[in-house]
């Protein structure tokens, strides 16, 4: 089974829209498909900004994982397969089948560990594909995916530019390559330094949170071979440690989760900035788990805010793609435009052409 | 059983708002829970550090206030939770202005409370306990109110009792050998309810006999009448996302039970009601009248279907109605009223088997008021109360008489007569004087300096005479408004505080469009009415208005004139004829009594008797 989420460098950014895309292709396909997300999807309009928003629609056959909030707020039908024992703020999340098709309003787990259970459930009944659609700019569940396709544009930042140098800094973190040297793959569940004598000096947080934590660190780096940040690393505190550390880097090996723990606080650039400090300066840089970045869906819209409300507005679609796919080494489309058709190949675990 | 502890950390994610975290904090700090409330503006790294260093936190509670971008930042504040390893150990929850249970589930947070919520539904959540957002839990503690509750019935006013057992005797001396179509239709209807599907063939012979030829058409040809349509199976389809919505209260009670609210509906399509319907249970509301069209209660017989028309009133039909009650909170009451025409034994027999919580029975207003033939509507009358005692359903007795000019010491009397009847038969009536600026107080100017001295002076009359429920209508306000609807929102929420002054036990309130829509009435302007009440309980609280002196003499001629006028009925023998000569109102009035269903009594066969 291939899990693919659908992640967004900010709010309103088009992952719905990207889902529904490779929904209808695997549909095509005629793939048993799952589909399920980590926010809320499926009602007319945003919560908060009140403009519209896409429809969720399911054909029959397709496998739903939602809230039990959200039954009856959609016009297709469907048979509950089974309840998952799991809840979120709309309620218990049940495994629907979709009988005859229509608009379903999807809420799913809101937790890695929740999502890997609603995994399994799809496993269970045979899905080939199963797509998870992301909220807001979250990342934590995702870590449970096996690729990853972004959806960034205008609504992150009308700025081309600032968006091209994003693009930049996310293509080098989905680069990192996996651990696979011995000392790399040890680890823990909270910051760790793997000394050069073979001492251990474990913190109490799995984040780089603060200045202060980054000004710790920093102080032992020097006789570590190996430093594991498990969790959450901010790109500016990422940038303040290789400040402090520098050319006292060289010869040691930087250790993180996943991809999606670089991305977190949102600032790429700076993120993309430090690592290519501690490489220039010698050091090496993985990740425990590689999730593969499949493509990057783009979207010339954002809400622009006037006077407490908000109205849409748009960036040159043209300019942003050029820019974009001359720095993006995976497929940059406009699920809205495209003629071409993208899907996603499960055995082969890519995003292919037709 | 004692809630186990908990330990929460409040989390004040904003600049400087932290008010309702301390509201919250202290009714968990009374619980026994244990709290700590970080102060304002702190970064969500140093409230994850917090998490980390206080021991075995249960709960985070979250406020902020909502912006753009702001939904980023407590979303990555979840995804810093998450990555750190604290997700599992630790239940998120959001509240703030604009904050809504599906942006709490898009934010990744556990639960999302929003505006209107009470410390005691936070309470509830972290305890595990059942609760609803918004105030409903409040509102819906103990399930629905029965009005006529701890009411002894007992007279006040010994004299006026007397006169109203002779009345009744003489009522149900009268009625004793006859019947009509109406009574036999509802006989029909029940016998054919509570036999099943298979009896319908039979049913429709005997029952078609006493109905119109419109009726017998619709029946037999599925012939509709003018302006009516049955609703397509994609309309009624379309309804099935409105069933699980449970929507949001802004009732604010302050801990006062009474009165209920009431609203009416009747757009003329059971769907725009049902929509109504959901918008008024969600802004508060406690009950719902059913209003159907004047049209119906003309005609011998009630049609059959999912049927929408294109008038004021929803056609009264057993599908309909199963489809609106199919949709109503469970703690919302439901009135059917069966007041006013033909139909009204059978209409009870409907909103018994339903399962209504009331309905709406007065002979008087309706042959002085809506058109009805005295003998008709009393023989009728009379049997729709012995159905509404056999369903136990509480019925009120409306006066709307005295907006065709009927003073209110005669509109009472009526009332008190038909109450009195309903006592003898084994009801539960609810009096329901009209609380409002009546033609008569327009001429004789009793409203001249206020609306408070002659509304009170008609509660104080009726308490005095009688231990009886009271339920000002309908709805409150009326001919105080305007077309401006925010100044019809006042008056209206003014007269609902007076009546909650005057310890009423539910009110009806009419949206701030109601008298000037010129058709179906806009589902805003019923926002307006039902928040600009809930505004002013909120405001008067406990506190009363006071009424002048005034209002104690006019309660005093009020009690004289209804005395009066039961006298006369008395001593004219005949109830029925009463309302012929106009001794409840009369056409000095502007009232006269109505000719729909005149010369249609029969008589009485053994056998048929309920």
């Amino acid at each position: 089974m291939f899990k693919v989420g659908f992640a967004g460098t900010a709010k309103n950014t088009g992952k719905t829209t990207a889902v529904m895309y490779f929904l209808r292709q695997a549909n095509i396909r005629k793939e048993r498909v799952g589909l399920t997300g980590i926010g809320y999807d499926g009602e007319g309009f945003d919560h908060l900004t009140g403009l519209p928003k896409p429809r969720v629609i399911c054909q029959g056959g397709c496998i739903i994982a939602t809230a039990k909030g959200c039954l009856g707020r959609g016009t297709a039908t469907y048979r509950i397969l089974r309840d998952l024992s799991l809840y979120n703020a709309l309620g218990q999340l049940y495994l629907l089948e979709i009988v005859s098709p229509g608009e379903i309003v999807i809420a799913g787990p809101n937790t890695r560990r929740d999502l890997q259970c609603t995994l399994d459930a799809f496993r269970q009944v045979g899905c080939e594909l199963v797509l998870v659609d992301g909220a807001f700019g979250r990342l934590g569940p995702f870590a449970e995916v096996d690729g990853l396709i972004l959806a960034t544009g205008a609504a992150r930042t009308p700025d081309i530019d600032s968006l091209v140098q994003d693009t930049r800094a996310l293509e080098q973190i989905f680069a990192l390559p996996v651990a696979n040297k011995p000392k790399e793959i040890q680890g823990g569940n909270t910051i760790t330094l793997f000394l050069e004598d073979g001492g251990v000096k474990k913190f109490k947080s799995a984040s780089l949170l603060s200045r202060a934590l980054v000004t710790k660190i920093a102080r032992s780096v020097a006789s570590a071979a190996v430093v594991f940040i498990p969790g959450a690393v901010p790109g500016e505190l990422l940038w303040q440690l290789y400040r402090k550390v520098g050319k006292g880097f060289a010869g040691k090996t930087m250790v993180f989760s996943d991809p999606t723990k670089l991305l977190l606080s949102g600032n790429y650039k700076k993120t993309g900035i430090a690592l290519e400090g501690f490489i220039g300066k010698g050091g090496r840089v993985v990740v425990k788990k590689r999730i593969p970045l499949l493509a990057l869906v783009i979207n010339p819209f954002y809400p622009l805010s006037t006077n407490n409300s908000f109205r849409k507005a748009f960036i040159n679609y043209d300019i942003l793609k050029q820019a974009l796919a001359e720095v993006s080494g995976v497929p940059v489309i406009n699920v809205k435009e495209t003629r071409q058709n993208y899907y996603l190949d499960a055995s082969r675990r890519e995003v292919r052409v037709d | 059983m004692v809630a186990e502890k908990k330990k929460i950390l409040l989390v004040p994610l904003d600049p400087v708002h932290d008010m309702g975290l301390k509201l919250i904090r202290k009714a968990l700090d009374d619980k026994g829970h244990s709290t700590v409330l970080l102060p304002p503006g702190m970064e969500p790294y140093e409230v994850v550090e917090r998490i980390l260093d206080e021991v075995e936190i249960d709960f985070v509670l979250v406020s902020r206030t909502l912006g753009y971008r702001v939904g980023e930042l407590l979303a990555r504040f979840v995804d810093l939770v998450e990555v750190s390893g604290l997700r599992d150990r630790v239940t998120l929850v959001v509240g703030g202005m604009a904050v809504r249970p599906e942006l709490a589930a898009e934010m990744g947070f556990d639960a999302g409370f929003g505006p209107g919520t009470t410390p005691g539904e936070v309470v509830a959540f972290i305890e595990d306990r059942p609760f609803a957002y918004g105030g409903r839990a409040e509102a819906s503690e103990g399930g629905k109110r029965d009005l006529t509750h701890g009411f002894s019935y007992v007279y006040r006013k010994k004299e006026i009792q007397k006169r109203l057992a002779a009345i009744a005797g003489d009522i149900m001396g009268w009625a004793a050998n006859k019947t009509s179509p109406g009574v036999e239709r509802a006989r029909l209807r029940f016998q054919a309810l509570n036999k099943g599907e298979k009896y319908r063939e039979e049913f429709l012979e005997e029952y078609l006999d006493y109905c119109d030829e419109l009726v017998v058409l619709s029946y037999k040809r599925k012939q509709l009448p003018d302006q009516t349509r049955f609703l397509a199976q994609d309309e009624l389809h379309f309804l099935k996302q409105y069933q699980n919505w449970e929507g949001r209260s802004k009732a604010a009670r302050s801990g006062i039970r009474k009165p209920d609210v009431f609203i009416q509906y009747g757009t003329g399509c059971p769907l725009m009601d049902i929509m109504h319907i959901k918008v008024c249970e969600a802004w508060g509301a406690d009950g719902l009248v059913h209003f159907d069209p004047s049209g119906g209660a003309r005609t011998e017989g009630l049609l059959e279907g999912y049927l929408a028309h294109g008038e004021d009133g929803t056609l009264l039909t057993w599908e309909n109605l199963r489809l609106i009650k199919n949709f109503l909170a469970p703690n919302t009451l439901w009135q059917v009223r069966a007041h006013r025409g033909l139909n009204t034994p059978e209409t009870v027999v409907l909103a018994g088997e339903l399962g209504a919580d009331l309905t709406k029975i007065n002979m008087a207003y309706a042959s002085l008021g809506a058109g009805m033939d005295p003998a008709r509507i009393t023989i009728d009358g009379v049997e729709a109360i012995r159905w509404a005692a056999h369903y136990d359903l509480p019925f009120d007795v409306v006066t709307n008489e005295e907006l065709s000019g009927v003073p209110a010491h005669k509109a009472f009397a009526g009332m008190l007569i038909i109450a009195h009847l309903a006592l003898q038969l084994g009801g539960r009536p609810i009096l329901q004087p009209l609380f409002c600026r009546s033609p008569e107080v327009m001429i004789y100017g009793q409203m001249r300096d206020n609306y408070i001295d002659y509304n009170a002076a008609k509660i104080l009359a009726l308490q005095q005479i009688i231990d009886a429920p009271l339920w000002p209508g309908a709805p409150i306000g009326f001919l105080t408004h305007t077309e401006d609807r925010v100044q019809s929102s006042l008056t209206t929420a003014l007269h609902a505080s007076l009546a909650r002054s005057l310890g009423v036990e539910a009110i009806s309130i009419a949206s701030s469009d109601e008298a000037y829509a010129g058709g179906p009435i806009a589902a805003a302007s019923r926002v307006d009415t039902l928040r600009a009440t809930h505004e002013a309980f909120r405001f008067f609280g406990r506190a009363g208005i006071q009424p002048t002196p005034r209002a104690r003499e006019w309660s005093k001629e009020l009690i004289a004139g209804i005395s009066k006028v039961l006298k006369d009925v008395a001593n004219s023998g005949s109830f029925v004829q009463s309302l012929y000569r106009g001794l409840l109102g009369g056409p000095e009035d502007g009232a006269y009594p109505g000719r729909v269903g005149r010369d249609t009594l029969l008589r009485k066969e053994k056998g048929k008797d309920v």
